[in-house]
């Protein structure tokens, strides 16, 4: 069966711009068959209109079996209004993407209240507590490793290797910004859910917000400068060509473990019996993917 | 200010309790709610799941029955005195309604027609 690759830029809060991509390709003959962490993937189908929608379920562990048996109970009554469930979205297990392939189908949810009550509280039991570890944790890390280059940046001499160090401490403080600046963003999406609750605002309109939306851009030029840079800097300074393999293998085997993990993450949700054993699944894999990155370093 | 949950009942929550007068599974209240109004009012499966759910808790509806998926209700008393004092309030509305726009009443209008 043929299949598409598609980098999966979207975070939560763009419910209705995934909705729309969904459709979008769904009439162009793609139909979506897993949504991953870096990826959508795609199955080859008949082009023609069919309606998406996400659904929450807050109540869902992060490794805990899917479906549990609340949500075979809403995939019955969805059953019975024409939506079929597509997948879950393996970064945010509580998102469960449905399909309608009749052209005015009945609305998952028709009372815009409880809409906004049931992604109020995926977001305050779920997303916003991640993001707030995330944060802490990246912030932390990434700060440290920009002072660390900075001591780097002050030692040298070799012009080259400074604005290497630049690009690093800079691609560094965008890394610590992005997770606190997500925070206040899903905290921003949380007031306007609860707000439109009480029937006291319109609600989120699911696209991203315009400075998110500059964040990516600048962020994606940013990564460039800073790995075409690095690229050119080992390849020509830092060892020349067998160094340049050398760190392109051990990133490509990272980005390998990091994609391994999350399918293996998804492939426990499927077939495992309980949330306890998804969890010491998940620990095996961790020891498993920690002795490939240190097998990592043999080989390369 | 939170207004207070079944202060009062929105369309959807009033015909499902209506529907559940009598032991029905879940699945059934949405087609038999679009046929008792003609479709004017449609239950979409998310909202159906979430107001079961929040009766459930709230003790306005009892679990009779699993089958598999499958799952039946029926009121309990605090759900049949709720959807009494819902339709109370509605006839008082109505009353009110016709008070000030000087309608008459349907007995009146026949007692004339007649």
């Amino acid at each position: 069966m043929k299949r598409k690759y598609e980098l999966n830029p979207y975070t939560p809060c763009q419910f209705a711009d995934i909705r729309d991509h969904l459709e979008a390709m769904a009439l162009r003959g793609w139909r979506l068959e897993r949504m991953e962490e870096y990826f959508l993937v795609y199955r080859r189908g008949e082009p023609k209109p069919v309606r998406y929608a996400l659904v929450f379920h807050p109540e869902m562990g992060y490794l805990e079996p899917a479906p549990t048996p609340e949500g075979e109970v809403y995939r019955d009554y969805c059953w019975q209004a024409g939506w079929e469930p597509v997948a879950f979205w393996s970064t945010f297990p509580q998102i469960e993407v449905y399909c309608n392939e009749a052209p005015h189908p009945i609305p998952l949810q028709t009372d815009r209240s409880i809409q906004w009550r049931v992604m109020g509280d995926w977001l305050k039991r779920r997303y916003v507590p991640r993001l707030q570890t995330a944060a802490a944790a990246c912030s932390l890390i990434f700060l440290l490793s920009a002072i660390f280059c900075a001591l780097f940046l002050i030692a040298t001499e070799d012009w080259a290797f400074r604005i290497l160090t630049l690009c690093l401490i800079a691609l560094l403080i965008y890394l610590a910004a992005v997770p606190l600046i997500h925070l206040a963003n899903a905290n921003r999406w949380l007031s306007q859910v609860r707000r439109a609750e009480e029937e006291l605002g319109e609600g989120p309109d699911g696209r991203l917000p315009p400075l998110l939306r500059w964040m990516r851009k600048a962020g994606g030029v940013l990564s460039a400068v800073a790995l075409l840079y690095c690229v050119w800097y080992m390849a020509t300074q830092g060892g020349g060509i067998p160094s340049l393999v050398r760190s392109v293998g051990q990133t490509a085997v990272l980005l390998l473990v990091w994609w391994g993990m999350d399918r293996a993450e998804d492939w426990l949700r499927r077939h495992g019996r309980s949330q306890a054993a998804n969890w010491v699944g998940c620990g095996f894999v961790v020891i498993l993917a920690f002795f490939i990155l240190q097998l990592r370093n043999t080989l390369f | 200010m939170a207004r207070e949950k079944f202060q009062t009942l929105t369309e959807q929550m009033f015909y499902i309790l209506l529907a559940l007068q009598e032991e029905r599974c879940g699945a059934d209240i949405m087609a038999l709610v679009a046929q008792i109004t003609q479709n004017r009012v449609t239950i979409g499966p998310g909202t159906l799941y979430n107001l079961l759910e929040d009766f459930l808790s709230a003790g306005m509806i009892m679990q009779t029955k699993v089958e598999g998926r499958r799952r039946s209700y029926v009121l309990t008393q605090q759900g049949k005195d709720r959807l009494l004092m819902e339709k109370r309030r509605l006839e008082l509305m109505l009353a009110d309604y016709r008070h000030m726009t000087a309608e008459p009443s349907q007995e009146l209008r026949q007692g004339n027609a007649g």
